[in-house]
């Protein structure tokens, strides 16, 4: 019986998935428990081992210290100064849970950065990447989680920032901004707040108790599914010996005793100190929230995670099976970069030396200089190489990293605009599209003129009406009825005549809805009754000029042609790119050229590779 | 692979689907255990604006014996919210400055960045040791990101990671007293 070919190749696509998946998930590594012949002489593959054992005295002294814990806001700071205090041992006990934890993070990272440098994730164990972040990140979920049960100031402002961010993904530029209210609506962070801050809008005593019970349900739930994977297959839990063992809880145990945990100051919700610091293993981020935009470092947070995750994947695209780490300098330098970033921000934040102003253009550079000096280095590998087998399989490597150099090329003529104009990403992305749009409205520049004369971009005086885009409404019949001729009301109307030409790209913006009500936002216009009191004064856009005008991205494209001529606005436009930024800004290209010749030279290879086999059929006919 | 383990994928696919489906639809009412006061969903209706709930800051001329005087105090908001109560009301701690101008202005010190609650810095050494920028004048500046606020420029960011300046009182004279009867209208704190 022959299946139809479409049939086919669906099941074969969905066993090929099945199998790739299968492969990885049969790969899985969660505690080195397949490299415990290598962790016997190389310590650097005993910190799957060691996390699992700190792991286990985390629990058994976190156990001891519910004992006498009161997770209630009166009482928690009282009853961990009792522990520390007053119950023997209590402070040994405190301080080995809260150092215990410290090195369960120490361990998860280095053991992360142990995979990276040595390709452990080769051959077709890519999750691993994944699970050993996990791991790190529950890690310090739970160090947060149990920081603010101290109920101290670091903890309580800590938390307040760290539940306050994600609220900013609700101003995340998603499908531009037609859709922002459909996508606000949702208030994913709003909500992600609320649930992490336990059903409100204040850490209260509700936030405690869930970080409380978050705290426990992070180890305790992990615990299960890792204890029946390590039993199922039967793998040595801590191939250690009880000499190695005794020495990991002594030195814990001393540290406990040699710097007793901090207790820090009562929490004041009225009050935050200055200076105000997380623990850590946090403060790269915290300097980081200093620099950026925050709704930037939000989504530079969120992007983190997902890059380690793919590093992988990049890695055995570029360099196959290569295990040995001078041959993969992308990722060699990939792993510098994170962590030299990690340390200096977080030195820089403790020896309270930053800059905010005049530090960003050098670690801009640096950031991505170092990225753009790794995939240079890996293109001249492939260059150098003589190797013609070797060379023909480079070819997806080489435009990987050079897709990748053309999104920093891409960023850095963004940037650059950014700089001279100083306008961020929501109006450089309207005017940037109203330009694309530009030759095919007719009416352009009269269009432009108009708006120029309503709104100045010229940053002085008053503007003549700063709500000229909502000609429909305020050009209503009902609405002037009841409040009135709106201000410069020959040109609005010109404006609305001119919004009413037709461009080829009307059929678009008849799809956006313009989201506007008879009663208007928030019922503003329930008292108003518009010639058409159904649908209301502005029920669809009539044409693309009608969209470009009324969400203002003819003003922003306005505004970003004055400033790029050198006078005409007030400020000083267009203003200068620091020159530092210019090493990140050329590096881009720069690799991206060599990742050219690279892949050029890979197409090459496989071309000779292939002409002796084309050659045959020729040669027996 | 033969035809009939093909057909055996294709046909665990399909019936996987409705049981992925299942799972997930079980997924929903756990969101809800997390977070209860969802309001029902709407897009374009009215606004919940919180509103002032007694007692109200009042504050006279004799709190304000010099220029650029800063008091704290803590207004008493109340939010329309989808719990018993139908309310819930929330403490928001203030400023209220005299300006040379003679004006009297309040702020919320809760900063607009993540959240913390900032500082009235007089001198501009201080801030210029404590918060990364040397500023004309008072300055509001918050411990957490180094956000600094110019209180002569109506709160304008001046300095650090702040999207706005932070949200302002409605100060009323009403004879000799000053009383803090609202937030500046459509805003929360």
């Amino acid at each position: 019986m022959h299946s139809l070919a479409p049939g086919n190749s669906i099941a074969s696509t969905l066993t090929a998935a099945g199998d790739w998946v299968k492969t990885r998930v049969n790969n899985i590594d969660i505690f080195d428990e397949h490299y415990q012949n290598e962790a016997k002489t190389n310590p650097f593959y005993a910190l799957g081992p060691i996390f699992y054992l700190v792991w286990f005295i985390v629990m058994a002294t976190g156990l001891i210290l519910i004992m006498w814990y009161v997770p209630t806001k009166s009482a928690a700071f009282d009853s961990i100064l009792n522990i520390q205090n007053g119950i023997p041992i209590g402070g040994l006990m405190r301080g080995m849970h809260k150092y215990g934890a410290d090195a369960m993070i120490i361990a998860a990272t280095m053991r992360l950065y142990r995979m990276f440098i040595n390709a452990d994730y080769k051959p077709s164990k890519e999750f691993n990447i994944a699970i050993a972040l996990v791991t790190l990140l529950l890690a310090m979920y739970s160090g947060l989680s149990g920081y603010l049960l101290i109920w101290n100031q670091r903890a309580f402002w800590a938390t307040k920032v760290f539940a306050t961010f994600p609220t900013y993904m609700d101003q995340f530029a998603v499908m531009g901004d037609f859709y922002q209210p459909l996508y606000k609506s949702l208030h994913l962070g709003w909500n992600t707040a609320e649930v992490l801050l336990g059903g409100g809008a204040a850490i209260t005593q509700n936030t405690m108790t869930r970080f409380f019970s978050l705290h426990l349900a992070f180890s305790l739930i992990p615990l299960i599914f890792v204890e029946i994977y390590f039993f199922k297959n039967a793998y040595v839990r801590v191939p250690l010996n009880w000499t190695k063992r005794s020495i990991l809880i002594l030195m814990i145990a001393f540290v406990a005793i040699a710097l007793p945990a901090a207790q820090g100051s009562r929490s004041d919700p009225d009050v935050t100190p200055l200076p105000i610091l997380s623990d850590w293993y946090f403060l790269g981020l915290y300097q980081m929230y200093k620099y950026l935009e925050p709704v930037v470092a939000t989504y530079i947070t969120m992007v983190i995670p997902v890059s380690v995750i793919l590093l992988p994947f990049l890695d055995t695209w570029i360099t196959g099976s290569e295990k040995d780490i001078m041959k993969r300098p992308f990722i060699l330098m990939m792993t510098f970069m994170g962590a030299a970033c990690w340390i200096v921000f977080s030195y820089l934040i403790i020896v309270n030396i930053a800059d905010i102003h005049s530090d960003p253009p050098y670690w801009r550079s640096f950031l991505y200089g170092t990225i753009d000096i790794g995939i240079a280095w890996q293109a001249i590998l492939m260059i150098r190489n003589k190797n013609l087998q070797e060379k023909a399989k480079g070819f997806l490597g080489a435009m990987v990293m050079l897709a990748y150099c053309l999104i920093q090329t891409f960023s850095a003529y963004t940037y650059a605009y950014m700089a001279y104009t100083e306008m961020f990403i929501d109006p450089l992305g309207h005017a940037a599209l109203y330009s694309l749009a530009r030759p095919m409205m007719s009416n352009a520049s009269e269009v432009e003129a108009v708006v120029r004369k309503l709104h100045s971009t010229s940053n002085s005086g008053v503007p003549l009406n700063k709500e000229y885009w909502n000609y429909h409404v305020t050009l209503d019949p009902g609405y002037i009825a009841k409040l009135g001729e709106p201000v410069a009301k020959d040109d609005l109307q010109k404006l609305a005549e001119l919004a009413k030409n037709k461009t080829p790209l009307d059929l678009i913006s008849k799809f956006i809805p313009t989201f506007e009500t008879p009663s208007g936002p928030n019922g503003a216009y329930n008292a108003i009754k518009f010639s058409d009191p159904v649908k209301g004064p502005h029920p669809e856009y009539e044409s693309m000029t009608d969209f470009m005008v009324n969400n203002r991205w003819a003003w922003d494209y306005c505004t970003l042609q004055d400033r790029l001529v050198p006078g005409l606005v007030k400020g000083g436009y267009p203003l200068k790119v620091p020159d530092n930024d210019w090493w990140w800004m050329i590096g881009g290209p720069v690799a991206g050229l060599l990742c050219l010749v690279a892949g050029l030279q890979a197409k090459q290879a496989q071309a000779k590779l292939a002409a002796p086999k084309a050659a045959e059929p020729v040669a027996v006919a | 692979m033969t035809d009939g383990v093909r057909r055996r994928v294709i046909l665990k696919t399909v019936a996987a689907l409705p049981l992925a489906a299942t799972f997930g639809l079980l997924i929903s009412p756990f969101l809800r255990y997390l977070r209860p006061t969802l309001k029902p969903l709407d897009i374009l209706g009215q606004s919940d604006q919180p509103l002032a709930e007694p007692p109200i800051p009042t504050f006279t001329d004799k709190d304000f014996p010099d220029p650029w005087t800063c008091l704290p105090f803590m207004f008493n908001q109340k939010y329309l919210e989808y719990n018993p109560e139908g309310a819930e009301v929330r403490k928001i701690p203030g400023f209220i400055v005299k300006l040379p101008t003679g004006d009297v202005v309040a702020y919320s010190r809760i900063c607009p960045h993540l959240g913390c609650i900032f500082n009235f810095v007089k001198e501009p050494d201080e801030c210029a040791k404590g918060y990364n920028f040397k500023p004309a004048g008072p300055v509001f500046a918050c411990p957490c990101h180094l956000s600094v606020y110019d209180i002569a420029q109506a709160g304008k960011v001046v300095s650090g990671p702040a999207p706005r300046p932070p949200r302002k009182f409605e100060v009323k004279k009403v004879g000799e007293s000053y009383q803090v009867v609202a937030l500046e209208a459509g805003s929360i704190a």
